[in-house]
């Protein structure tokens, strides 16, 4: 009990340091477009149902931040771990994939956005599933086809590329050990090779979720967006309240900090076995 | 004699041929093991005794000769082959008695039949209590026993030990070398033992194959008739030690 009090404290030094940092400067500087004070960003996060400038509220934008990332991530661990699990275990399409993945891999997320503005235009999840007006009409709309691609992009080549190392990284012991008791190629894939990557397949996708949630403030700035953390940071910008840009910057911090530990959470007990055994 | 189980003929295995690193394992080797029997290899490190177990596992194929398991080719492993690893080799996620029913798992026994298979061998190996524990809860000794286990609860007719207790304490070891011969004593099985030890292979079986240097073929094949159970305090006993470890000598010379 007494150390983990000592290891919060601890955890907390630096960060008290850097908000008595901040204080002093804005106290200095009386700029409130510089610099605004620690106060008056606390009282923008202590307002999340108040309308921002005609921005919306901060949960409307924290929400609709959150629906885009999660579409785009689901969509991106869907197809990047049976990809994953297919280049690990086979070599023939390893050999096919690896070198084009892995000169997409490279390629911010962001750099594909004048790409995905001409191929998607503000085409949204409305037009996808055919809802032209009613109450959810907003919500659909909402939801970019443009941004999801760049959310999706940003979570995919880190499942992947985790996923497949996952898989190739087996011990060959392990396999080899099944073989001679009779295994058949299909029972060493699912019996053995899948539980022995699980944990780095695990890894894969929260890193994945983690670089998705870095690239929707991205995406959210391009033009036809009228929502999202990104959106109000962006148009805060335009208008000069600082203090909401912080706001912002804060929500997605603390977000991405609190996705980042759920995930962490849900991990299952078994995977955690085979870091114990060395 | 009867009819050989394991048979090596003129087996070669060369790695990497046709390249500079080119390196030849095993050179025209021949041996040949008869049911029942216990034979341990002895020889230099790296030469290639490892290669020559994992050939007869049908995990390595070799590059000339031949290597039969009752007088058919091997081509791939099989059931009638078990192995245990030197290194650990046991699925981390799987309890111990999953980890032992893996044989039975794959050729499509029920669970039920499973679990009592899975229950036999873990009182054979002794290790009660911990069915349901997991590998990293284990000592090496007792990660060993489960690796036999696992090999046994397949029932093949050939068990292939590739150093098994090499990473084991002298007592441990001792203790499982004891349980091993009792096991094989009552199952009969034909059991090919490879050790660094010397001691451990006159203590353990029927007949002492010292293979040479790279490119290793056998140099000598020393059949022991001292009954068991085999003390230190048996002339022959010491006698044969001193002879293999005097070969063995004289291999390691350049
Ligand atoms: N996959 C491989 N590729 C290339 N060379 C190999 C390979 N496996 C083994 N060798 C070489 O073959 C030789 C024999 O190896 P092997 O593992 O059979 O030796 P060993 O007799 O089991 O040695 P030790 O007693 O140290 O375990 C060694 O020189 C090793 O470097
Ligand atoms: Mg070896």
């Amino acid at each position: 009990m007494r150390k983990f009090f000592c290891d919060v404290a601890l955890a907390l030094i630096v960060p008290i340091g850097f908000l008595w940092v901040w204080h002093t400067c804005s106290l200095n500087i009386q700029n409130e477009v510089v610099l605004p004070k620690i106060a008056n960003v606390l009282s923008v996060l202590s307002h999340p149902q108040a309308d921002l400038f005609n921005m919306g509220s901060l949960s409307r934008n924290v929400i609709a931040s959150l629906v885009r990332v999660l579409t785009g991530y689901f969509i991106a661990v869907v197809l990047a771990v049976p990809l994953g699990l297919l280049m690990g275990y086979s070599k023939t399409a390893y050999k096919m994939l690896d070198l084009f993945f892995g000169l997409f891999r490279p390629i911010p997320a962001l750099a594909w956005i004048p790409l995905v503005l001409a191929w998607f235009g503000v085409a949204s999840m409305a037009t996808v599933v055919g809802i032209e007006e009613g109450e959810w009409y907003p919500f659909f709309s909402n939801i970019k086809l443009s941004m999801i691609f760049i959310i999706f992009l940003g979570a995919f080549f880190a499942t992947l590329g985790n996923t497949v190392h996952g898989v190739r990284n087996v011990r060959v012991t392990l396999v080899e050990s099944t073989k001679v008791l009779g295994a058949t190629r299909l029972q060493i894939a699912y019996k053995i090779v899948l539980p022995a990557a699980a944990p780095q397949i695990f890894t894969g996708m929260r890193a994945g979720l983690s670089s998705s949630w870095t690239a929707l403030v991205g995406a959210e700035m391009m033009p036809g967006s009228i929502s999202g953390v990104g959106y109000l940071i962006t148009h805060a910008y335009t208008v000069a309240q600082t203090d909401v840009v912080i706001a912002g910057m804060i929500i997605i911090a603390v977000m991405g900090k609190i996705l980042d530990q759920v995930f962490a959470l849900l991990e299952p007990k078994k995977l955690k076995l085979q870091k114990l055994y060395r | 004699m009867a009819n050989p189980i394991l048979e090596a003929r003129g087996l070669q295995k060369i790695f990497d041929p046709n390249s500079p690193r080119t390196l030849v394992a095993i050179n025209n080797l021949n041996l040949s093991v008869e049911p029942n029997e216990f034979v341990c290899i002895v020889g230099p490190s790296g030469c290639g005794k490892s290669t020559l177990l994992r050939i007869f596992a049908g995990l390595d194929a070799p590059t000339g000769g031949e290597a039969l398991i009752k007088g058919r080719p091997i081509t791939g492993p099989g059931r009638e082959r078990g192995m245990v690893f030197q290194e650990y080799s046991l699925m981390p996620w799987r309890s111990v008695e999953e980890n032992i029913f893996l044989g039975p798992e794959f050729s499509g026994r029920s669970k039920r039949e499973c679990k009592a298979i899975a229950q036999k061998y873990i009182n054979l190996v002794k290790l009660e209590g911990f069915e349901k524990a997991f590998p990293h809860e284990l000592s090496g000794g007792m990660r060993q026993r489960v690796a036999i286990a696992r090999a046994l609860a397949n029932d093949p007719e050939v068990l292939l030990m590739d150093e098994p207790f090499g990473a084991l304490d002298s007592y441990t070891r001792i203790i499982l070398q004891r349980e091993l011969l009792k096991i094989w004593q009552a199952n009969r099985k034909t059991v090919l033992f490879i050790t660094h030890s010397v001691d451990e292979a006159v203590f353990l079986s029927d007949r002492i194959v010292v293979m040479s240097a790279r490119p290793s073929r056998i140099v000598l094949e020393e059949v022991l008739d001292i009954p068991h159970p085999r003390t230190q305090d048996n002339p022959a006993y010491g006698k044969t030690v001193k002879k293999i470890l005097d070969i063995l000598e004289e291999e390691q010379e350049p």
